[in-house]
Protein backbone atom coordinates (compact mmCIF):
# COMPACT_ATOMS: atom_id res chain seq x y z
CA UNK A 1 0.00 0.00 0.00
CA UNK A 2 1.36 3.34 -1.00
CA UNK A 3 2.12 5.85 1.71
CA UNK A 4 0.88 8.50 -0.71
CA UNK A 5 -2.74 7.70 0.01
CA UNK A 6 -4.87 10.69 -0.91
CA UNK A 7 -8.14 11.99 0.58
CA UNK A 8 -10.28 10.23 -2.01
CA UNK A 9 -8.70 6.91 -1.05
CA UNK A 10 -9.69 7.61 2.52
CA UNK A 11 -13.41 7.92 1.76
CA UNK A 12 -14.14 4.18 1.78
CA UNK A 13 -12.24 3.92 5.07
CA UNK A 14 -14.23 6.82 6.50
CA UNK A 15 -17.51 5.24 5.32
CA UNK A 16 -16.46 2.03 7.05
CA UNK A 17 -15.31 3.69 10.25
CA UNK A 18 -18.63 5.48 10.62
CA UNK A 19 -20.39 2.12 10.86
CA UNK A 20 -18.09 -0.49 12.39
CA UNK A 21 -14.67 -1.51 13.56
CA UNK A 22 -12.20 -1.68 10.71
CA UNK A 23 -11.08 -5.02 9.36
CA UNK A 24 -7.36 -5.84 9.74
CA UNK A 25 -6.78 -4.94 6.08
CA UNK A 26 -8.54 -1.60 6.47
CA UNK A 27 -6.70 -0.97 9.71
CA UNK A 28 -3.38 -1.53 7.99
CA UNK A 29 -4.30 0.90 5.20
CA UNK A 30 -5.25 3.49 7.77
CA UNK A 31 -2.02 3.00 9.68
CA UNK A 32 0.02 3.47 6.54
CA UNK A 33 -1.88 6.69 5.85
CA UNK A 34 -1.37 7.93 9.40
CA UNK A 35 2.33 7.08 9.27
CA UNK A 36 2.63 9.65 6.49
CA UNK A 37 0.22 12.11 8.17
CA UNK A 38 0.80 11.93 11.95
CA UNK A 39 -1.17 15.18 12.43
CA UNK A 40 -4.33 13.29 11.39
CA UNK A 41 -3.81 10.68 14.12
CA UNK A 42 -5.95 12.37 16.77
CA UNK A 43 -8.76 13.10 14.34
CA UNK A 44 -8.98 9.44 13.35
CA UNK A 45 -8.81 8.30 16.93
CA UNK A 46 -11.80 10.53 17.66
CA UNK A 47 -13.66 9.06 14.69
CA UNK A 48 -13.05 5.54 15.93
CA UNK A 49 -13.98 6.45 19.49
CA UNK A 50 -17.20 8.13 18.37
CA UNK A 51 -18.22 5.07 16.37
CA UNK A 52 -17.60 2.91 19.43
CA UNK A 53 -19.48 5.37 21.64
CA UNK A 54 -22.49 5.34 19.31
CA UNK A 55 -22.36 1.56 19.11
CA UNK A 56 -22.30 1.32 22.89
CA UNK A 57 -25.59 3.22 23.26
CA UNK A 58 -28.04 0.90 24.99
CA UNK A 59 -31.10 -0.42 23.20
CA UNK A 60 -34.20 1.67 23.83
CA UNK A 61 -36.39 0.08 26.53
CA UNK A 62 -39.11 -2.05 25.00
CA UNK A 63 -41.81 -4.17 26.67
CA UNK A 64 -41.07 -7.86 26.52
CA UNK A 65 -44.59 -8.50 25.22
CA UNK A 66 -44.39 -5.81 22.54
CA UNK A 67 -45.03 -8.21 19.65
CA UNK A 68 -48.05 -9.68 21.45
CA UNK A 69 -49.43 -6.17 21.95
CA UNK A 70 -49.03 -5.33 18.26
CA UNK A 71 -50.69 -8.56 17.17
CA UNK A 72 -53.52 -7.93 19.64
CA UNK A 73 -54.02 -4.44 18.23
CA UNK A 74 -54.10 -5.81 14.71
CA UNK A 75 -56.72 -8.39 15.64
CA UNK A 76 -58.81 -5.64 17.25
CA UNK A 77 -58.50 -3.36 14.25
CA UNK A 78 -59.37 -6.17 11.87
CA UNK A 79 -62.44 -7.05 13.93
CA UNK A 80 -63.49 -3.40 14.06
CA UNK A 81 -62.96 -3.04 10.31
CA UNK A 82 -64.94 -6.21 9.63
CA UNK A 83 -67.76 -4.86 11.80
CA UNK A 84 -67.73 -1.47 10.11
CA UNK A 85 -67.69 -2.82 6.59
CA UNK A 86 -69.99 -5.77 7.28
CA UNK A 87 -67.43 -8.24 5.99
CA UNK A 88 -68.88 -11.70 5.91
CA UNK A 89 -72.18 -10.38 4.67
CA UNK A 90 -73.50 -11.06 1.19
CA UNK A 91 -72.37 -7.62 -0.02
CA UNK A 92 -69.43 -7.96 -2.36
CA UNK A 93 -66.27 -5.90 -1.77
CA UNK A 94 -66.73 -3.68 -4.82
CA UNK A 95 -70.23 -2.75 -3.72
CA UNK A 96 -69.00 -1.73 -0.25
CA UNK A 97 -66.24 0.36 -1.80
CA UNK A 98 -68.65 2.08 -4.18
CA UNK A 99 -71.50 2.46 -1.72
CA UNK A 100 -70.84 6.13 -0.79
CA UNK A 101 -70.48 7.18 -4.43
CA UNK A 102 -73.57 5.20 -5.40
CA UNK A 103 -75.42 6.84 -2.51
CA UNK A 104 -74.58 10.32 -3.72
CA UNK A 105 -75.43 9.45 -7.32
CA UNK A 106 -78.80 8.09 -6.14
CA UNK A 107 -79.47 11.28 -4.22
CA UNK A 108 -78.70 13.44 -7.26
CA UNK A 109 -80.96 11.28 -9.47
CA UNK A 110 -83.76 11.46 -6.91
CA UNK A 111 -83.48 15.27 -6.77
CA UNK A 112 -83.49 15.48 -10.59
CA UNK A 113 -86.53 13.16 -10.86
CA UNK A 114 -88.42 15.14 -8.19
CA UNK A 115 -87.67 18.41 -10.03
CA UNK A 116 -88.77 16.95 -13.35
CA UNK A 117 -92.03 15.57 -11.92
CA UNK A 118 -92.76 18.88 -10.20
CA UNK A 119 -92.14 20.77 -13.43
CA UNK A 120 -94.32 18.34 -15.40
CA UNK A 121 -97.09 18.54 -12.82
CA UNK A 122 -97.16 22.36 -12.74
CA UNK A 123 -97.15 22.50 -16.57
CA UNK A 124 -100.13 20.18 -16.68
CA UNK A 125 -101.97 22.20 -14.05
CA UNK A 126 -101.37 25.44 -15.98
CA UNK A 127 -102.58 23.82 -19.21
CA UNK A 128 -105.74 22.59 -17.49
CA UNK A 129 -106.45 26.10 -16.15
CA UNK A 130 -106.00 27.58 -19.63
CA UNK A 131 -108.36 25.03 -21.13
CA UNK A 132 -110.94 25.76 -18.42
CA UNK A 133 -110.83 29.49 -19.28
CA UNK A 134 -111.61 28.94 -23.00
CA UNK A 135 -115.45 28.49 -22.70
CA UNK A 136 -115.91 31.80 -20.82
CA UNK A 137 -113.80 33.73 -23.35
CA UNK A 138 -115.44 32.13 -26.37
CA UNK A 139 -119.07 32.75 -25.24
CA UNK A 140 -121.21 33.95 -28.25
CA UNK A 141 -123.41 37.10 -27.56
CA UNK A 142 -127.19 36.60 -27.67
CA UNK A 143 -129.55 37.86 -30.56
CA UNK A 144 -130.67 40.94 -28.50
CA UNK A 145 -127.41 42.66 -29.30
CA UNK A 146 -128.45 42.73 -33.00
CA UNK A 147 -131.86 44.38 -32.39
CA UNK A 148 -130.71 47.94 -33.30
CA UNK A 149 -128.35 46.67 -36.02
CA UNK A 150 -130.19 48.27 -38.92
CA UNK A 151 -130.44 51.70 -37.26
CA UNK A 152 -126.80 51.69 -36.35
CA UNK A 153 -125.87 50.47 -39.77
CA UNK A 154 -127.78 53.46 -41.34
CA UNK A 155 -125.63 55.90 -39.41
CA UNK A 156 -122.70 54.94 -41.61
CA UNK A 157 -124.52 56.43 -44.64
CA UNK A 158 -125.53 59.77 -42.98
CA UNK A 159 -124.20 62.94 -44.72
CA UNK A 160 -122.46 65.90 -43.07
CA UNK A 161 -125.55 68.08 -43.73
CA UNK A 162 -127.85 65.76 -41.86
CA UNK A 163 -125.35 65.74 -39.01
CA UNK A 164 -125.50 69.55 -38.85
CA UNK A 165 -129.30 69.41 -38.88
CA UNK A 166 -129.27 66.93 -36.05
CA UNK A 167 -126.91 69.10 -33.98
CA UNK A 168 -129.11 72.14 -34.63
CA UNK A 169 -132.15 70.17 -33.58
CA UNK A 170 -130.56 68.98 -30.39
CA UNK A 171 -129.71 72.54 -29.41
CA UNK B 1 -40.46 -17.17 -5.46
CA UNK B 2 -37.26 -15.62 -6.75
CA UNK B 3 -34.10 -16.56 -4.83
CA UNK B 4 -32.89 -12.93 -5.11
CA UNK B 5 -35.91 -11.58 -3.26
CA UNK B 6 -35.20 -9.72 -0.02
CA UNK B 7 -36.36 -12.13 2.74
CA UNK B 8 -38.28 -9.31 4.43
CA UNK B 9 -40.02 -8.50 1.16
CA UNK B 10 -40.93 -12.17 0.85
CA UNK B 11 -42.45 -12.04 4.35
CA UNK B 12 -44.27 -8.83 3.44
CA UNK B 13 -45.77 -10.46 0.37
CA UNK B 14 -47.08 -13.20 2.65
CA UNK B 15 -48.53 -10.50 4.92
CA UNK B 16 -50.20 -9.02 1.85
CA UNK B 17 -51.84 -12.40 1.38
CA UNK B 18 -53.15 -12.27 4.97
CA UNK B 19 -50.43 -14.29 6.74
CA UNK B 20 -50.32 -12.97 10.34
CA UNK B 21 -47.37 -15.17 11.30
CA UNK B 22 -45.22 -13.57 8.63
CA UNK B 23 -46.11 -10.19 10.08
CA UNK B 24 -45.25 -11.36 13.57
CA UNK B 25 -41.81 -12.38 12.27
CA UNK B 26 -41.27 -8.90 10.82
CA UNK B 27 -42.34 -7.23 14.07
CA UNK B 28 -40.01 -9.46 16.03
CA UNK B 29 -37.08 -8.63 13.75
CA UNK B 30 -37.57 -4.87 13.50
CA UNK B 31 -39.20 -3.82 16.76
CA UNK B 32 -35.89 -2.90 18.41
CA UNK B 33 -34.32 -0.95 15.51
CA UNK B 34 -37.56 0.99 15.00
CA UNK B 35 -37.89 1.67 18.72
CA UNK B 36 -34.23 2.77 18.87
CA UNK B 37 -34.88 5.31 16.14
CA UNK B 38 -38.17 6.61 17.55
CA UNK B 39 -37.00 6.72 21.16
CA UNK B 40 -34.24 9.12 20.19
CA UNK B 41 -36.72 11.38 18.42
CA UNK B 42 -39.55 11.17 20.99
CA UNK B 43 -37.55 10.58 24.17
CA UNK B 44 -40.39 9.29 26.33
CA UNK B 45 -40.21 5.50 26.55
CA UNK B 46 -43.97 4.96 26.78
CA UNK B 47 -44.83 7.33 23.97
CA UNK B 48 -41.99 6.02 21.84
CA UNK B 49 -43.29 2.49 22.33
CA UNK B 50 -46.85 3.55 21.44
CA UNK B 51 -45.50 5.22 18.33
CA UNK B 52 -43.53 2.10 17.44
CA UNK B 53 -46.77 0.14 17.71
CA UNK B 54 -48.44 2.66 15.41
CA UNK B 55 -45.63 2.15 12.90
CA UNK B 56 -46.27 -1.58 12.73
CA UNK B 57 -50.03 -1.06 12.59
CA UNK B 58 -49.49 1.35 9.72
CA UNK B 59 -47.31 -1.21 7.96
CA UNK B 60 -50.00 -3.86 8.38
CA UNK B 61 -52.75 -1.55 7.14
CA UNK B 62 -50.66 -0.54 4.12
CA UNK B 63 -49.61 -4.11 3.31
CA UNK B 64 -52.06 -4.28 0.39
CA UNK B 65 -50.24 -1.36 -1.24
CA UNK B 66 -46.77 -2.83 -0.70
CA UNK B 67 -44.71 -3.27 -3.87
CA UNK B 68 -41.29 -4.90 -3.91
CA UNK B 69 -39.59 -1.84 -5.38
CA UNK B 70 -37.32 -1.11 -2.41
CA UNK B 71 -36.05 -2.97 0.60
CA UNK B 72 -38.68 -3.53 3.25
CA UNK B 73 -36.51 -1.88 5.92
CA UNK B 74 -36.31 1.33 3.86
CA UNK B 75 -40.09 1.46 3.69
CA UNK B 76 -40.40 0.65 7.40
CA UNK B 77 -37.90 3.28 8.55
CA UNK B 78 -39.52 5.86 6.28
CA UNK B 79 -42.88 5.20 7.96
CA UNK B 80 -41.20 5.34 11.39
CA UNK B 81 -39.54 8.66 10.59
CA UNK B 82 -42.72 10.20 9.17
CA UNK B 83 -44.81 9.16 12.17
CA UNK B 84 -42.17 10.52 14.56
CA UNK B 85 -42.12 13.84 12.72
CA UNK B 86 -45.94 13.96 12.75
CA UNK B 87 -45.89 13.30 16.47
CA UNK B 88 -43.38 16.10 17.05
CA UNK B 89 -45.56 18.47 14.99
CA UNK B 90 -48.68 17.35 16.86
CA UNK B 91 -46.93 17.90 20.20
CA UNK B 92 -45.89 21.38 19.22
CA UNK B 93 -49.56 22.18 18.48
CA UNK B 94 -51.03 20.33 21.51
CA UNK B 95 -48.25 20.05 24.09
CA UNK B 96 -50.52 18.63 26.82
CA UNK B 97 -51.77 15.61 24.81
CA UNK B 98 -50.04 12.29 24.93
CA UNK B 99 -50.38 9.26 22.68
CA UNK B 100 -51.78 7.30 25.64
CA UNK B 101 -54.71 9.72 25.86
CA UNK B 102 -55.23 9.40 22.13
CA UNK B 103 -55.51 5.63 22.39
CA UNK B 104 -57.31 5.50 25.73
CA UNK B 105 -59.91 3.22 24.22
CA UNK B 106 -57.34 0.42 24.01
CA UNK B 107 -57.87 -0.55 27.63
CA UNK B 108 -58.22 -4.23 26.90
CA UNK B 109 -54.69 -4.36 25.48
CA UNK B 110 -52.17 -6.64 27.18
CA UNK B 111 -50.38 -4.81 29.98
CA UNK B 112 -46.88 -3.64 29.10
CA UNK B 113 -44.19 -5.79 30.61
CA UNK B 114 -41.33 -3.41 31.20
CA UNK B 115 -37.79 -4.54 30.81
CA UNK B 116 -34.85 -2.41 31.85
CA UNK B 117 -32.43 -2.92 29.03
CA UNK B 118 -30.37 0.03 30.23
CA UNK B 119 -28.95 -1.90 33.16
CA UNK B 120 -25.24 -2.40 32.84
CA UNK B 121 -23.74 -5.63 33.94
CA UNK B 122 -20.88 -4.36 36.13
CA UNK B 123 -20.78 -1.59 38.77
CA UNK B 124 -17.66 -0.11 37.21
CA UNK B 125 -19.74 0.79 34.21
CA UNK B 126 -21.47 3.55 36.15
CA UNK B 127 -19.07 5.95 34.45
CA UNK B 128 -20.14 4.60 31.11
CA UNK B 129 -23.78 5.17 32.11
CA UNK B 130 -22.95 8.81 32.70
CA UNK B 131 -21.16 9.07 29.38
CA UNK B 132 -24.10 7.42 27.64
CA UNK B 133 -26.27 10.20 29.01
CA UNK B 134 -23.86 12.74 27.55
CA UNK B 135 -23.98 11.19 24.11
CA UNK B 136 -27.79 10.76 24.25
CA UNK B 137 -28.07 14.43 25.09
CA UNK B 138 -25.66 15.46 22.32
CA UNK B 139 -27.61 13.29 19.86
CA UNK B 140 -30.89 14.86 20.97
CA UNK B 141 -29.48 18.31 20.24
CA UNK B 142 -28.64 17.46 16.63
CA UNK B 143 -30.96 18.53 13.81
CA UNK B 144 -33.45 15.74 13.06
CA UNK B 145 -31.97 14.72 9.70
CA UNK B 146 -28.42 14.48 11.06
CA UNK B 147 -29.62 12.49 14.06
CA UNK B 148 -31.71 10.09 11.97
CA UNK B 149 -28.85 9.58 9.52
CA UNK B 150 -26.41 8.80 12.34
CA UNK B 151 -28.84 6.46 14.09
CA UNK B 152 -29.62 4.55 10.91
CA UNK B 153 -25.90 4.38 10.24
CA UNK B 154 -25.63 2.27 13.42
CA UNK B 155 -27.92 -0.36 11.93
CA UNK B 156 -25.69 -2.87 10.20
CA UNK B 157 -28.25 -3.90 7.57
CA UNK B 158 -29.07 -0.37 6.45
CA UNK B 159 -26.85 0.86 3.63
CA UNK B 160 -26.00 4.50 2.93
CA UNK B 161 -28.29 4.32 -0.13
CA UNK B 162 -31.18 3.20 2.08
CA UNK B 163 -30.51 5.96 4.60
CA UNK B 164 -30.62 8.41 1.70
CA UNK B 165 -33.96 6.94 0.59
CA UNK B 166 -35.43 7.22 4.10
CA UNK B 167 -34.32 10.85 4.37
CA UNK B 168 -35.30 11.69 0.80
CA UNK B 169 -31.78 13.00 0.07
CA UNK B 170 -29.05 12.17 -2.40
CA UNK B 171 -26.26 9.84 -1.32
CA UNK B 172 -23.73 12.67 -1.13
CA UNK B 173 -26.13 14.85 0.88
CA UNK B 174 -26.68 11.95 3.28
CA UNK B 175 -22.95 11.46 3.82
CA UNK B 176 -22.61 15.18 4.33
CA UNK B 177 -25.36 15.05 6.99
CA UNK B 178 -23.58 12.21 8.77
CA UNK B 179 -20.24 14.02 8.56
CA UNK B 180 -21.66 17.25 9.96
CA UNK B 181 -23.53 15.43 12.71
CA UNK B 182 -20.45 13.49 13.71
CA UNK B 183 -18.33 16.63 13.72
CA UNK B 184 -20.81 18.25 16.15
CA UNK B 185 -20.80 15.15 18.34
CA UNK B 186 -17.00 15.00 18.35
CA UNK B 187 -16.82 18.63 19.41
CA UNK B 188 -19.29 18.13 22.25
CA UNK B 189 -17.91 14.80 23.41
CA UNK B 190 -14.20 15.36 22.84
CA UNK B 191 -13.23 15.13 26.53
CA UNK B 192 -15.17 11.88 26.91
CA UNK B 193 -14.13 10.26 23.64
CA UNK B 194 -10.49 10.22 24.67
CA UNK B 195 -11.09 8.42 27.96
CA UNK B 196 -11.17 5.04 26.19
CA UNK B 197 -14.16 3.91 28.27
CA UNK B 198 -16.16 3.13 25.11
CA UNK B 199 -14.14 0.03 24.34
CA UNK B 200 -15.58 -1.70 27.41
CA UNK B 201 -19.19 -1.17 26.44
CA UNK B 202 -19.12 -1.53 22.67
CA UNK B 203 -21.95 -3.61 21.23
CA UNK B 204 -21.50 -7.04 19.67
Amino acid sequence: MSKRMNEADLNPLRDAVWRRKLSPAEESRLQSYLAARPEAQLEWEDELALTQALASLPQAPLSSNFTAQVMHQITREQRAADGATGRGSLWPDWLRRWAPRLGWAGLVLLAAATGFLYHQNSSQREFAQNVAAVPSLAAVPGPDILREFDAINQLRHATAASDDALIEYLR
Amino acid sequence: MSTGLDPDAALMLRVKGGDAQAFEALVEKYKQPVMNLIYRTVPDATEAEDLTQHVFLQVFKSAHRYEVSAKFSTWLFTIARNLSLNEIRRRSRHPADSLDEMSAENDDQPVRQAEDSRAFSAPDLVLQGELVEKIESALADLPEKQRTAILLCREEDVSYEEIAAVLGCSLSATKSLIHRGRETLKQKLKPYLRTGVWNAGARG
